[in-house]
């Protein structure tokens, strides 16, 4: 027990994280907090989801235990599992476990990349009963009082095999996450990065130029994340253009037709 | 040099050529020309054969003699452009023109590719509506024109540039021009020009209205586009030097500052009055000259290419009857949606006033917008019904947005309108039409009756379809083999691709044997032998491979709009698709659909679930041809009880066609998109999921309305179908 509180304090985050609100989700998300309801964060990639998480944990001051999702994870990825030291078979808590104990935040990312079955572990905990059933310990833990859930995902996949159950989804409080408006971008990129607002402001127009293309077959435009990749690339000296090519249109596409066309917009603004 | 004998090239022509039954003497003839060729070249003429005789014979005939007489001139490398060349000739003015073009090779086509700095729009029209559509965040579209303008939705250009001796800079003025009409369009200019023109319509300010525009379209675009302009400006400015019209330094800079300020200044809102300012606002008699003749119209003076490129043309009719088209059907949207959300007993009236529009019912659109000048300054439009507020959905607040930024403001008639439908029920705006047949219904054996959604009257109407399932006449062509011969690269490359996905991997722990060994299971096992029970022997993990459980139904609009080059590329993408579906193993049919009227709704099996895909199934996509119209709601609500019969995990409904729904009775508009979003609703509420491929020059609002969002996908792009719709479905179901 000491030893996974020992573990998880590594995981307070001291300093604030920078984060602008988009709209109300920091009020949102704390009145959930207030009364033990689980987060649901949705948006396309790269918009602030992780940082507005990384936020709340500090407002909070709350420990945050971040999985990210795969194919692959399995209930005890989540959970913990039995492992053979000396003679000894010695269970180990999973990052599920831990937060439960220890009441930290678990942030479940891209969580419709997990098996579907893996899901279904957190339903006891996602509702009003907050426990957490171990079958190999034959334990059932209710989670400590500071324990909060929160799992994101992005809608934007085309993928029918990749939705959230409905049993899940209707668990937990949805806080919906886009770009944010063109004021609050500028200003994001502009702290994010530490460039002028004009560069800035540049960076951002291409970004929604590259959103208006979702219709031309480009699965996704450029994210907040990109442009302040670009941002920062720019700043160490590397010439503007050259920046966004490395930094947002080649991260976008393969498709040399679309990335002429993207080349095109770079042009125009820089 | 090894050669092809007369008779193996007269055979291959025949194969190529089948079903169609060529002139013996012409194929001779032909026959004779090619066989002195090599091997290699007279096979590469021959591999065009596929794309110019479906185009037309005669133009064939002439492809062949001129290619094989000229091949040392054409080369193996370039024969392939010079058949897009002339190919295009033929298009623009028949075979005559492709037969000039042909003549001479060296002359017409070598000289032409090596000197060449000439754009052609064609060339570029692709890579111009990507980046326009990024520009501009809508779906402006590019069309060739011999004069250059736009009517807000399409930009016309030249079909080609050739002014400057650098491909580069014409290529650089082509993007030049289309963001310049871009911003003409986003500064509504038409609006602009009608209201001078409205107030003083004696066409004296035309001029003005032309410098007035130039210096603010130039001005966003130096604005928003910086780069560009960079750029742009450095070429165009030396080219116009060039053309004597140099804007001598400051003063023409001056000139054109001064009559920005002045128009932009408050309190000069009649615009009327735009040529006194230049009488009186302090030009000398030689500026206000050079000014004049620098803007001329058009008709009256001829101006130098560039500028008078960059000036364009402005044709204001066309430009509204655009408008206003837009405008109905933003509104016969914006109506039909709000009905919906206003309940029908809102009779109270409200007494409120100010910025709200009120309606007899109590319902008010309240528009707060908190800097009109800055478009990007986000504006919040209220719903207000009986003076309580009502969230409105994301895709109807983006309408209101759309309309406010068109008129300021959400028109009260829109409202009224809306309360009228949502009060009364039968009452609807006039871009809804109703059906006006009374035909009865009748079921012969193969036919299936369905109801239909009336949106006007919220509510079926019972048994209004009937779908008849019939068969499609087969004709054997060698369709087949010429696409998967033409397609070989793409079909290698899918079936790798959909080999991969075959199955689903899992890891099953505690087996007995297996490729890993199962550490949980083991430690099990260690902690039961030392507490003195018997361990388990199953201590391994195995790599299962899942069986997929997919069955997806294909539904192929064979509607009148898809005939010719559209019909053909939907046809070569089933085959490709066949083809790579059967590599994955999931079951899949094919229906296509077209009809005309309510009671001859027609079904074409292609193949069904359960079917093996034979030479059958591919004579009948072969078949796959142009009928009548498109109301698509009753097959989605066949093949919606198809799937619903079968016993797997998931169930799909791919549909693919080429526009909106429409019938001969007055199926159209609100009234269809409506009905069909039902059927597609009624599909997802029985779990099947429902996708729609839309082939079409641009995106339209409704597509979202209709499918809902993320439901669809849009390719205008028709030649990129027969790669895309396998990955679609790859994507769909990963």
């Amino acid at each position: 027990m000491t030893r996974n509180l020992k573990k998880l304090t590594e995981h307070l985050i001291d300093e604030e994280p920078f984060y602008l609100e988009q709209k109300n989700e920091i009020d949102v998300a704390l009145a959930a907090n207030e009364h033990k309801l689980p987060l649901l964060l949705k948006g396309p990639t790269g918009c602030g989801k992780t940082r507005f998480m990384q936020y709340l944990a500090w407002r909070l001051r709350r420990p945050l235990v971040t999985v990210s999702c795969h194919d692959d994870l399995s209930t005890s990825d989540l959970i913990g599992r039995y492992l053979i030291k000396g003679n000894e078979a010695v269970w180990v808590d999973g990052p599920l476990t831990m937060a439960v104990k220890a009441g930290a935040i678990c942030y479940l990312d891209e969580i419709v990349e997990a098996r579907k079955d893996t899901t279904v572990v957190i339903h006891p905990l996602a509702d009003d009963r907050r426990e957490l059933p171990i079958e190999k310990l034959g334990v059932l833990y209710s989670a400590a009082e500071d324990f909060m859930l929160a799992v994101s995902y992005n809608p934007g996949y085309q993928s029918i095999l990749k939705d959230l159950k409905p049993s899940t989804r209707q668990r937990f409080v949805s806080l919906p996450f886009s770009y944010p408006d063109k004021e609050l971008e500028i200003r994001i990129v502009a702290e994010e990065a530490r460039i002028s607002s004009d560069l800035a402001s540049q960076l951002v127009v291409l970004g929604r130029m590259t959103r208006g293309l979702k219709e031309s077959g480009l699965p996704e435009g450029a994210s907040t994340r990109l442009l302040i990749q670009a941002a920062l690339l720019s700043k160490k000296g590397i010439e503007i253009i050259d920046a966004c090519r490395a930094g947002i249109t080649e991260s976008l596409t393969d498709d040399p037709e679309l990335l002429a066309a993207l080349d095109e917009m770079v042009l125009s603004i820089f | 040099m090894s050669m092809m004998s007369k008779a193996d090239i007269a055979d291959k022509f025949y194969s190529l050529t089948f079903p169609s039954y060529p002139n013996d003497w012409e194929v001779e003839e032909i026959c004779e020309e090619l066989s002195t060729l090599s091997r290699e070249s007279c096979e590469a003429l021959l591999s065009h054969i596929p794309s110019v005789w479906p185009v037309s014979h005669s133009l064939c005939f002439a492809y062949l003699k001129y290619g094989s007489g000229q091949f040392d001139t054409i080369t193996l490398e370039l024969l392939p452009e010079w058949v897009r060349w002339l190919l295009s000739r033929y298009e623009a003015g028949g075979l005559r023109e492709a037969e000039l073009f042909m003549a001479d090779a060296a002359v017409h086509f070598i000289e032409k590719l090596q000197s060449t700095s000439e754009v052609r729009l064609e060339e570029i029209t692709r890579l111009m509506s990507h980046y326009i559509h990024g520009v501009s965040g809508k779906g402006l579209v590019v069309e060739a024109d011999e004069k250059i303008w736009s009517d807000t939705e399409t930009i016309f250009l030249p079909p080609s540039i050739n002014i400057f001796s650098d491909k580069t800079d014409n290529m650089l003025l082509y993007k030049f021009l289309i963001s310049y009409q871009w911003s003409l369009i986003s500064l509504k200019s038409n609006q602009f020009i009608e209201d001078v023109i409205e107030q003083d319509p004696s066409g004296k300010n035309d001029v003005f209205i032309r410098g007035y525009l130039f210096c603010k379209g130039i001005n966003h675009i130096r604005k928003f586009l910086p780069g560009l302009w960079k750029r742009a400006a450095k070429v165009i400015v030396k080219q116009l030097k060039q053309e004597k019209i140099s804007p001598d330094g400051q003063e023409m800079e001056e000139l054109l500052q001064s009559i920005t300020e002045y128009m932009d200044s408050p309190g000069h809102e009649e615009k009327h009055l735009l040529h006194q300012f230049f009488l009186e606002g302090g030009l000398s008699q030689k500026e206000f000259e050079q000014f004049k003749k620098l803007f001329a119209v058009p008709d009256t003076v001829s101006l130098s290419p560039v500028f008078g490129m960059l000036l364009g043309h402005f044709n204001t009719s066309k430009t509204r009857k655009k408008i206003e088209q837009i405008r109905t059907e933003q509104k016969d949207r914006f109506v039909s949606m709000l009905s919906q959300k206003i309940p029908e007993s809102s009779g109270e009236r409200n007494d409120n006033s100010g910025n709200e529009l009120l309606s007899d019912d109590g319902v008010s659109v309240l528009t707060i917008s908190k800097a009109l000048e800055n478009p990007d300054q986000k504006k919040e439009i209220l719903l207000r019904i009986n003076n309580q507020n009502v969230v409105l959905p994301q895709e109807l607040l983006d309408i209101a947005l759309d309309i406010v930024n068109d008129f300021g403001r959400v028109p009260e008639a829109y409202i009224q309108a809306a309360v009228g439908i949502a009060g009364h029920g039968a009452k609807f705006g006039d871009g809804v039409h109703g059906l006006q047949d009374t035909e009865t219904v009748f079921s012969p054996e193969t036919a299936f009756v369905f109801d239909e959604w009336d949106c006007r009257r919220g509510g079926y109407r019972k048994d209004w379809c009937t779908l008849i399932e019939e068969e499609l006449p087969v004709q054997r062509s060698n369709f087949i083999e010429q696409t998967l011969g033409k397609y070989f690269g793409l079909r290698k490359q899918l079936q790798r691709q959909f080999e991969m996905m075959r199955t689903a991997h899992r890891f099953l722990g505690r087996q007995k044997d297996g490729d890993e060994l199962d550490l949980d299971a083991i430690t099990d096992a260690i902690g039961d032998r030392m507490a003195g029970k018997i361990a388990s022997d199953r201590l391994f993990i195995r790599l299962q491979r899942d069986e997929r459980s997919i069955a997806t139904l294909f539904l192929v609009d064979m509607s009148n709009s898809t005939s010719g080059w559209i019909g053909n590329m939907i046809k070569e993408s089933l085959v490709l698709l066949s083809e790579a579906m059967e590599t994955l193993g999931d079951q899949y049919g094919i229906y296509g659909f077209s009809g005309m009227k309510r009671s001859r709704c027609k079904l074409y099996p292609i193949k069904d679930l359960s079917e093996p895909y034979t030479t059958a199934v591919q004579d009948r996509i072969a078949a796959i041809g142009p009928k009548d119209y498109t109301r698509m709601a009753p097959p989605i609500r066949h093949l919606t009880n198809l799937l619903g019969k079968t016993d797997v995990k998931t169930r799909l409904l791919i549909s693919l066609s080429d526009g909106k729904p429409e019938d001969y009775d007055g199926y159209h508009g609100t009234y269809a998109i409506e009905d069909t979003k039902k059927a597609l609703l009624e599909a997802r509420g029985k779990g099947i999921t429902p996708f729609c491929i839309t082939i079409d020059k641009q995106a339209h609002d409704y597509l979202e309305h209709m499918y809902g969002q993320g439901n669809f996908c849009f390719i205008n792009n028709i030649e990129s179908l027969p790669s895309r719709m396998p990955q679609i479905y790859r994507n769909l179901t990963r």
